[in-house]
């Protein structure tokens, strides 16, 4: 009978030495499949918790007066965002009539093509303070601050905001980040399932930008600046030549390159986002720069899901391969 | 029947792990509940069965902790013999001594699993640090077992339930004096 337990102990004992060592040693596509299956194990637990505590705790409720507000203000902004559209729309018609002017309409007909390259833009959920503490606090040990940035099960360390897609999804470093056509920031550092961003207020923050504006014969672009965040929920736009006019109200777009990034990640999407509107504009005598001040039509607090811009080969040229 | 009571119980105190145990964080430290239950498998199987709930408790520090795979299995089966060999000479019984096999067991895994993980990253902690906060787990954890331990001895004397028969059926300890 003891020779029995003994020796089941011992089959025991090897079975789970075993297993520690076939996960340690199996490629980890495989031992996170295994993982994967324990965390949806407990998924059902974690949200049944959250319906008690969203059940215990509810939202504060609208009164119909906020709720009437909010929607002028959806409609304003629709109204305006649709404004922006079609002004951005006649300016490319423009560009190219006067480019048809410059070479002249050929005789035959061309056939349009597929790009190679096309823009593919990823939906991503801001990570709110308390969505990244409940996930940081999803760790089962409590082993403290790493040095350097680290991911944990699911959040990278950092003190930058974060979004939920991170290198699985293929989000790279120095991608560019929006909601809707308006720019929120770019990409800083990625991890497996998360990633952190500079927001455009940022300090931290460069981008290319240009200034449109409005005459009679609509938009017209001016000189390509550099966008830098100021913090405080505010941006400068730097190196604009005195030549320039510029006015309070006018509208600030991305430039046509943006020179903080590498040729391969330039924005492929083909038309110009937008930053947010003039504040502040002044020429200091003798200056060889205008000081423009500018403020973001989004700042992140505002939203909760962005998109991330990368490039990727056109499928359909693919499979025409 | 107590596989199926100890696999609710330990996915009660995984969810309670996760989601509530980090609120009530005292000076930091937290009670890892997970060992507990793998403490409680210890206790209460008295047999070689405990190593299936190692391999379990492993698998889920690996998960939740985006751990090295395959090191929280190793650590705990090594301990985890230890402890269980350590139960069989011993033969413990009292509460004061599974408060300590409890504090002791909570104090070596969460240290060598920091120490472990830390290794591959190259961020390896403040040891003194880490073993404050190790100490103060483990602490927090055995209070939390004994007062659990506790509650089921007096639900036991106040409901007229016998448990005994099925704890020590075929589980119970050899007594060391007869022959």
């Amino acid at each position: 009978m003891k020779r029995e337990t003994r020796s089941s102990e011992m089959k025991l004992v090897l079975l789970a030495m075993l297993t520690g060592i076939g996960l340690y040693a199996v490629p980890s596509a495989y031992s996170s499949r295994v993982y994967n299956l324990v965390r949806d194990a407990a998924r059902p637990g974690l949200v049944l918790v959250q319906q008690i505590k969203d059940w215990e705790f509810p939202a504060d409720k609208e009164t119909p007066e906020t709720s009437f507000v909010q929607q002028l203000e959806s409609k304003l902004s629709d109204a305006e965002q649709e404004n922006r559209r079609l002004e951005l729309h006649a300016l490319q018609l423009s560009e190219e009539v006067q480019r048809l002017k410059q070479t002249g309409v050929p005789d035959y007909q061309t056939q349009a093509s597929e790009r190679l390259l096309v823009p593919d833009l990823i939906a991503a959920n801001v990570l709110g303070e308390s969505s990244i503490a409940l996930l940081r606090e999803g760790q089962l040990l409590n082993q403290g601050n790493a040095q350097g940035v680290l991911e944990s099960a699911f959040v990278l360390q950092s003190d930058q905001p974060l979004i939920d897609q991170g290198a699985e999804q293929g989000i790279k470093a120095g991608y560019s980040l929006y909601a809707g056509k308006a720019v929120i920031g770019k990409i800083s550092k990625v991890g497996r399932w998360t990633s952190s961003l500079i927001p455009i207020t940022s300090v931290k923050y460069r981008g290319s930008a240009r200034i449109a504006r409005k005459t009679d014969q609509g938009l017209q672009w001016g000189t390509d600046g550099i966008l830098v965040g100021m913090g405080e929920g505010k941006c400068q736009l730097l190196q604009i030549p005195p030549t320039e006019s510029i006015q309070v109200g006018q509208e600030v777009y991305t430039g046509e390159v943006d020179r903080e990034l590498p040729l391969s990640m330039q924005s492929t999407l083909g038309q110009p986002m937008y930053y947010g509107r003039v504040i502040e504009a002044e020429l200091p005598r003798g200056a060889p720069y205008w000081k423009v001040l500018v403020e973001p039509a989004v700042t992140l607090s505002d939203v909760k899901q962005v998109s991330v811009l990368r490039q990727i080969i056109n499928p359909r040229r693919m499979l025409a391969n | 029947m107590k596989f199926f009571s100890l696999l609710i119980f330990g996915y009660l105190m995984l969810i309670i792990q996760i989601s509530l145990v980090p609120s009530g964080a005292v000076e930091g430290s937290r009670p890892n509940l997970m060992l507990l239950v793998l403490c409680f498998a210890l206790f209460w199987y008295r047999d070689a069965r405990v190593f299936f709930w190692v391999i379990m408790t492993g698998l889920i520090y690996e998960t939740f902790d985006a751990a090295i795979p395959g090191t929280g299995i190793l650590l705990l089966t090594c301990l985890v013999w230890l402890a269980y060999r350590i139960q069989l000479h011993f033969q413990i019984r009292s509460l004061f001594s599974r408060f300590v096999l409890m504090a002791s067991l909570t104090f070596v895994f969460d240290s060598l699993f920091q120490v472990l993980n830390r290794l591959e990253v190259k961020a390896f902690p403040d040891l003194f640090l880490l073993t404050q906060q190790a100490a103060g787990n483990a602490l927090y954890t055995a209070v939390a077992g004994l007062a659990f331990l506790v509650s089921v001895k007096i639900i036991q004397r106040l409901v007229p339930i016998d448990f005994e028969p099925h704890l020590h059926q075929g589980t119970g300890y050899e007594s060391r004096y007869s022959h």
